[in-house]
């Protein structure tokens, strides 16, 4: 399960960010216009379902001249985000 | 000609018929003298009352026939897209109808003119190499069961690529008449061949056996087979290899197979079961012809193994200690020489984790260019080092190591093998081919690493191997008819999980999946391909195997 809040200019999220919650989640995160701070404390887990949509989104939004911040990345989320070269296209704190 | 009294006699009269029917094929340039030949042996393949075959006219858009058993007056016409037939030729589809009166399309035309009552149907199209449609082949009213069923429709499709063949070759001017008869011949023997496998490994819920089996054929025809059938907490097994090559080998391959487990159900042990095999077999094959066999059951409960040998090279035991040994049995006469012969039922025990090896002499004959053999002693070496692997492994090494010792030679023989460990349960369960089911497998993994508590690197790993492989499996191939089946394992102190598709053309996503160059800039980066990219990275291996229709991935990582 993958709890997605959103607030003003942030998003949390929470739980396991996989396969089976990667088309909810596409529309939250494509019907982003600002950029946005993505606090993934309490997130488990990422898939590469889930790194789609956080690079849909980036891409979606870096057309607008913005872009996603990820905070409180931790972790095996670290070493996903590494292994995938994420790290070089996103800003990570 | 047999008579058919058991299921095993009516298959064994299909092949035969369906051999006929190549030999006929083979032998006719003339378009109407093959297609009338075909008409009659087709019916003998399916056990169908009557067969037609209709030719399609391009330019009318009809499919016409002058060729139909029982027809005495002239061509039936029928437009595209009218009765059964014609929405064959409009879908190039199969159509498998139990009875024509329900069916929407059927057109009761040719059952008023002549009196005929149809029943059931089947119809097949007939596509040129190009994918053309160049006609239909239907036959009607099975008459040893109410209705057409799965393996005819096979056999029908293989009928119909027969004629599509023919048809072609008959409609161009060719000299080399002869070498298209031989290469037709060859062609059927291997559809014969690998048609009667069944896949590399077994579909069960944690029982405690792990098997893996392969083949593979020399050029296109062979002689070798392997079948196992798990069934009542008991595994059948068997392999063998005929005498000689060609046609006729595939043949027999094909019937000894079927002959064996027909008679399965009815044996009480293996020796019975080679007995009543040897019997048949005796009927059919010539003085020069033989097949060697190895068969057994593997009870589950306590791991009683009772296997009996009829000229078969001697299996390996690979004991959990890691030692391996050939198999103390009694060697026995090989099949189709003494109808009389009384075989020996031997019996022994697999202890957890203990495994059998049984290959063919494909794999100890197998020759390198200065005619060295691979030999018996090879394949001992080669098993002390992976004895302790899971099934496929084995497999994979003996295959890999026969590979590098042949090198360029060409392969002579078929090379068979099989291997089966008796052990723990593994956790393993199947799943219907849809992403919601990923909730399942996530509670499957969850189960195993309760009883085997991995390091969290571990944990994370393997749970995101497991979804993005089977992710990936229900994605790209999501017409599969079966379900995808997941299991896990400890080996050693590895974790290791397979995931198996057991309807799926080969595709090996980790070779021939896109790329993925993770430093590319924003613009430049895809989301294809990250998944298995996280699988590489993350897993210490990752293989990929596919036969007969069956695909399977296989990861490992150190438990802790």
């Amino acid at each position: 399960m993958l709890e997605i809040k959103v607030e003003d200019q942030a998003i949390s999220l929470s739980g396991r960010f996989d396969a089976a919650e990667a088309e909810r989640a596409r529309k939250v995160f494509l019907g982003l216009k600002d950029a946005t701070v993505v606090d993934l404390a309490r997130l488990d887990y990422i898939s590469s379902a889930g790194l789609g949509v956080l690079l849909a989104a980036q891409k979606h939004l870096s057309e607008r001249g913005k872009s996603l911040r990820l905070i409180n990345v931790s972790g095996h989320i670290r070493d996903v985000l590494h292994f995938s070269g994420f790290d070089q296209i996103f800003d990570i704190a | 000609m047999l008579t058919a009294t058991t299921p095993a006699d009516r298959t064994a009269r299909a092949l035969f018929a369906l051999l006929d029917l190549s030999k006929a094929l083979g032998s006719q340039i003339d378009l109407d003298a093959l297609l009338r030949v075909t008409i009659e042996k087709a019916s003998a393949v399916v056990d169908a009352e009557r067969t037609s075959i209709f030719i399609f006219d391009p330019d009318r858009q009809v499919l016409r026939t002058g060729h139909a058993q029982g027809l005495s007056a002239g061509a039936i016409e029928v437009p595209l897209g009218v009765g059964i037939a014609g929405d064959v030729a409009r879908t190039l589809a199969v159509a498998n109808v139990a009875n024509a009166y329900e069916d929407q399309r059927f057109n009761s035309d040719f059952d008023r003119r002549t009196g005929f009552v149809t029943r059931s149907v089947l119809a097949a199209p007939i596509l040129a190499s190009s994918g053309q449609l160049l006609g239909v082949v239907q036959s009607l009213n099975k008459t040893t069961a109410p209705r057409f069923d799965e393996s005819d429709e096979s056999l029908m499709l293989a009928i119909a690529s027969h004629i599509s063949t023919a048809m072609e070759r008959a409609r161009l001017t060719q000299s080399n008449v002869e070498s298209e008869r031989l290469s037709e011949a060859l062609k059927l023997a291997s559809d014969i061949q690998m048609r009667m496998l069944p896949g590399s490994t077994i579909a069960h819920d944690n029982a405690p056996f792990d098997l893996y089996a392969s083949i593979r054929p020399a050029k296109m025809v062979g002689g070798d087979l392997y079948d196992f059938e798990l069934s009542n907490n008991r595994l059948y097994f068997c392999i063998g290899d005929v005498s000689g090559k060609g046609i006729g080998s595939a043949l027999i391959m094909a019937l000894t197979k079927t002959l064996f487990r027909a008679n399965v159900p009815y044996c009480d042990d293996a020796a019975r079961l080679t007995e009543a095999v040897n019997v048949r077999l005796c009927e059919e094959t010539g003085p020069t012809m033989f097949v060697t066999a190895f068969c057994g059951f593997l009870d589950l409960d306590d791991g009683t193994l009772r296997f009996c040998n009829a000229g078969h090279d001697r299996p390996f035991i690979l004991r959990a200690d890691g030692s391996v040994d050939l198999l103390h049995s009694r060697p026995g006469l090989a099949l189709g020489v003494m109808p009389k012969f009384t075989y020996p039922l031997q019996q022994m025990t697999l202890g957890q984790g203990d495994a059998l090896f049984l290959y063919t002499d494909g794999v100890t004959e197998a020759t390198d260019a200065a005619e060295e053999l691979f030999s018996v002693e090879r394949v001992r070496e080669t098993l002390l080092r992976c004895s302790r692997e899971d099934a496929a492994t084995v497999i994979a090494n003996v295959t890999a190591a026969v590979d590098r010792f042949v090198r360029n030679a060409p392969q002579a023989d078929d090379i068979t093998m099989m291997c089966l460990r008796y052990g723990a349960p593994a956790f393993s369960r199947a799943f219907p081919r849809r992403v919601e089911a990923l909730a399942d497998v996530t509670a499957l993994v969850e189960q195993f690493f309760q009883q085997h508590p991995p390091d969290a690197k571990t944990r994370y790993a393997v749970d995101l191997a497991i979804e993005e492989v089977f992710t990936n499996m229900v994605k790209y191939n999501a017409s599969g008819r079966t379900e995808v089946r997941v299991s896990l394992s400890v080996r050693d102190d590895d974790v290791v999980v397979t995931l198996t598709d057991f309807d799926a053309v080969r595709f090996d996503p980790i070779a021939e999946g896109p790329d993925v160059d993770i430093n590319r800039p924003l613009a430049d980066r895809k989301e294809g391909g990250l998944g298995i990219h996280l699988v590489k990275q993350m897993m210490d291996s990752i293989e990929y195997s596919h036969q007969n229709r069956t695909g399977t991935i296989t990861l490992r990582k150190r438990l802790h």
